[in-house]
């Protein structure tokens, strides 16, 4: 062998080696970083204690993370989410303080309003086509106005039995990480095996072209809405289980750390390209860097300015990588 | 740098001054992309006012080298001399500044925004940063002069034709005193008489000694207006030739490596039945009682001048544009088509003329683009996607169609021109249509899978398939169709069989009923 072949051998090493590196998405790396640096900051970090809370305070996040990421790779949005995720928290908490008799029902009852907000959603952008952007925004803030109609201040108490959905172990295992697990699987399996999943990429990549390949746009984008109107519900109730009673605004910074979550995780927010499993990860950075910031002590406004900035370096990836995508003609 | 010695912005004596200068020369261009080398120590020069043809098929390199030569890619090896100097620059603002700019297929123009707006973007005329409209109006209509054109300088670019749109451009690089004009396939969305015009402009801005790159893939506009033309295949120079030396078909074989006989298919099949026929037809304001018959085996050829309707007929027809009245029938029947869902289930497939914007689905990959119209029938097993059926499926077509991709699961984005209308028509064979409707099949592709698709169009006839095809190009509609018909302003003007069929009757008959003087006199005042 030559010294030739055994340089070019090299380059082509290295060059698969750069290229298994650029397939691992940036927010796995800043996942690692984070813990890494949690580890060294708090003795701790690496406690059952801590790692058990991280999952259960993550878990809302990375439940609502689903339909967000949705409805991002339909080339729209759910700025509805947190607003959702207050709604059935609250219907949930107060309902069940007179009637505990009744909290199976009114879990189902939850859920069926978040369905059901999704729904209007999806039917007003498919078929009136208002943009997704401000009609999720302003049928949040209705959403929001009726939760506090409901319930001014944080009260209502749910059953016992209620709050075991957050709290039963398996063994260390908190059952939440069961609960993400197995909606992440179902999400995956019909973004990618499903024509659905795929009618969803279709949609978000080029509307139009779906539509003349023979894609019912309308019924995917009603079918995204509410399925995103369905994990906010899932999320507002494992907060009610989670807190054992209701707050009318804790889903206030859901909608955007859903965003945040999957656009860190390679959802473009410009549609068509993206998966759960990124977002999974974006939600547990956010969650992760929280409850690290909590243990160090930083005061919450800070907290506010650390989740702009990274909304703001996600969105500066996004772009970045979908760049660097076009140099490969 | 000319501009300098000229003290203040005055064209006329910048391109005085720029006559005496010399000539660009690329030296021994070399470009990698991982995997290929897309430009092999390519050596380009260029006179001054000279109009440079480059040519090739798709992935030949030509849009690697204009990208290196306006700055927009770095050369891994090569050097660029302007002037007798060696120049290094590596983004599209240095070019620029050096007098190199481009012109791409995609305008990239503020739609909101005034003609002269346009033009002067980015140096427009200040003072502590508060704009003097009236210096901006007057240096574009200075532009406009010299290009001999009268164009409101007022008017929003976005009410403009695409011709015109184009001569904004045009503008806009002239007023940046640019000495090289790259033009990227600049006739794509002309009509006729509008690339005409385009033709004028360009040997009035030579008169100014300006130089042109010129890529087209249409070769007669080639030797209408090049005084050079270099050929490229796979990323190497396969030659430069004054355009006096050579003839078309040295030309094409200079680009494929082969000669291209038979041009287009023979015309063997026998037209029987009717496989979809449109009656009385008619959308408010642009098609007038439209009737027209489609036959298994045929293809019958939509001719006129561009806008004339053909594209609402075929938007009608698959339901994507509202019919005031008017049905289609299937083998007789009444498809009652009112989507483009219901005309896939009545057995059509749409080609549209717009691959990138309509057809496809750039940012998925070809497997996905493919499959998708195909999905329920043949792909998916109650609704789950059969991951097996749908790898047979999609490499079956990608074979049939001879497809270049690296894998399946390539991005659409990523490939050329050629190969992505492959894929719009794999995508469509893949319904296994019985009435197939194209529009501008061929548009900006190289003459090989120009080729190909027409050859593949013919052999879908011969399986007993109709189609309906518009093309803007007259050879391709007299070297295609079996049959022809001639729309004029929303109606069908002519019918005829193709044996009937010139260039000169099609335009007779396009131009017809309008009178034919006010289209061109129409047309070129108002550009």
């Amino acid at each position: 062998m030559n010294d030739t072949t055994i340089t070019a051998e090299k380059q082509s090493q290295s060059r698969s080696l750069k290229s298994i590196f650029r397939h691992i998405r940036p927010v796995f790396y800043a996942l690692f970083l984070l813990c890494t640096i949690g580890i060294i900051t708090q003795p701790n970090f690496l406690t059952i204690r801590n790692l058990r809370n991280i999952i259960l305070s993550t878990t809302p996040w990375a439940i609502a993370t689903i339909g967000q990421s949705l409805t991002l790779l339909t080339a729209g949005i759910d700025l509805s989410i947190g607003p959702v995720v207050s709604l059935t928290n609250t219907v949930a908490a107060f309902l069940m303080k007179d009637y505990p008799e009744y909290a199976l029902g009114i879990s189902f009852l939850c859920i069926a309003l978040g369905l059901l907000v999704g729904l209007i959603n999806g039917l007003v952008i498919a078929y009136l086509r208002l943009n997704p952007f401000l009609f999720t925004l302003a049928s949040g803030i209705v959403i929001q106005g009726l939760t506090l109609g409901i319930m001014y201040q944080p009260g209502g108490i749910v059953t016992p039995e209620f709050l075991k959905i957050s709290r039963v172990s398996i063994g260390v295992f908190p059952l939440a990480i069961f609960y993400i697990l197995v909606l992440y699987a179902i999400g995956s399996f019909i973004l990618k095996r499903t024509s659905f999943g795929l009618s969803i990429y279709a949609v978000g990549g080029n509307q139009y072209s779906a539509r003349l390949s023979g894609i019912r746009i309308e019924r995917v984008l009603i079918a995204v809405y509410t399925i995103s109107g369905f994990t906010a519900a899932l999320a507002g109730l494992f907060i009610a289980s989670r807190i054992g009673s209701g707050d009318p605004i804790v889903g206030e910074p859901i909608s955007l750390d859903t965003l945040t979550a999957a656009v860190l995780g390679g959802t473009s927010l410009f549609g068509g390209i993206g998966d759960l499993w990124g977002g999974l990860a974006g939600a547990f950075f956010i969650g992760t860097l929280s409850t690290t910031l909590n243990l160090n002590n930083v005061s919450p406004f800070y907290q506010w300015i650390v989740k702009g900035f990274i909304l703001i370096a996600a969105m500066a990836i996004d772009l970045w990588r979908h760049a660097g995508n076009n140099e490969i003609t | 740098m000319g501009r300098e010695e000229c003290g203040d912005a005055s064209l006329s004596c910048f391109i005085i001054s720029q006559m005496k200068m010399q000539f660009l020369e690329m030296r021994n261009i070399t470009k990698d992309f991982p995997g290929v080398r897309a430009l092999d120590s390519i050596s380009i020069s260029l006179r001054q006012g000279e109009v440079h043809a480059l040519v090739g098929e798709n992935g030949a390199g030509k849009s690697t080298l204009i990208k290196i030569l306006s700055g927009a890619y770095k050369s891994d090896q090569g050097e660029i001399w302007l002037d007798g100097e060696k120049k290094d620059y590596d983004s599209p603002v240095q070019a620029l500044n050096l007098g190199i700019g481009a012109i791409y297929q995609e305008f990239n123009l503020a739609p909101n925004l005034s003609v002269a707006q346009n033009v002067m973007l980015g140096q427009v005329p200040n003072r502590y940063g508060v704009i003097n409209t009236k210096e901006v109006h007057k240096r574009t209509e200075e532009v406009f002069n010299l290009l001999g054109v009268n164009l409101d300088t007022h008017g929003l670019v976005g009410k403009l034709t695409v011709a015109q749109q184009q001569i904004v451009e045009i503008a806009k690089a002239l007023a940046r005193n640019l000495r090289i004009i790259i033009m990227d396939e600049p006739t794509a969305a002309l009509t006729n008489i509008e690339i005409q015009r385009l033709f004028e402009v360009i040997r009035a801005l030579k008169d100014q000694a300006v130089s042109i790159i010129y890529i087209s893939h249409r070769l007669g506009e080639i030797f209408e207006i090049a005084d050079t033309v270099s050929v490229l295949k796979d990323g190497k120079l396969v030659g430069t030739r004054s355009i006096n030396e050579v003839n078309r078909d040295e030309v094409v074989l200079m680009m494929i490596g082969r000669e291209l006989k038979d041009y287009y298919p023979p015309k063997d099949t026998i037209a029987e039945g009717s496989v979809l026929k449109v009656r009385d037809l008619s959308v408010h304001d642009k098609l007038y009682s439209i009737n027209l018959e489609i036959r298994k085996g045929e293809i019958l050829g939509v001719a006129g001048l561009e806008g004339q309707g053909q594209n609402e007929l075929v938007r009608a027809i698959i339901g994507e544009i509202k019919r005031d009245v008017g049905e289609i029938y299937r083998n007789g029947e009444n498809a009652k088509i009112e989507s483009a869902i219901d005309a896939i289930r009545a057995g059509i497939g749409y080609i549209p003329d717009d691959r990138k914007q309509d057809g496809l689905i750039l940012i998925r990959s070809v497997n996905e683009n493919i499959a998708l119209p195909s999905l329920k029938k043949r792909i998916q097993n109650l609704i789950f996607i059969n991951n097996k059926k749908e790898k047979t499926f999609v490499n079956e077509l990608i074979k049939k169609l001879a497809i270049i991709i690296t894998s399946r699961l390539q991005l659409v984005r990523n490939l050329s021109g050629g190969n992505q209308q492959k894929v719009v028509l794999a995508k469509w064979l893949g319904i296994q249509p019985e009435v197939l409707i194209v529009a501008e099949p061929t548009r900006g592709i190289d003459v090989g899978s120009k080729s190909e698709i027409h050859h593949m169009m013919r052999d879908l006839t011969r399986q007993g398939v109709g189609i309906l095809m518009v093309s803007s190009e007259l050879p391709e509609i007299l070297g295609m169709s079996d049959r022809i018909i001639v729309m004029a302003e929303g109606r069908i003007v002519a019918e005829m069989p193709w044996q009937q069929a010139s260039e000169e009757v099609i335009m007779a008959a396009a131009t017809k009923d309008i009178i034919s003087e006010e289209i061109s006199v129409d047309a070129f005042t108002r550009l």
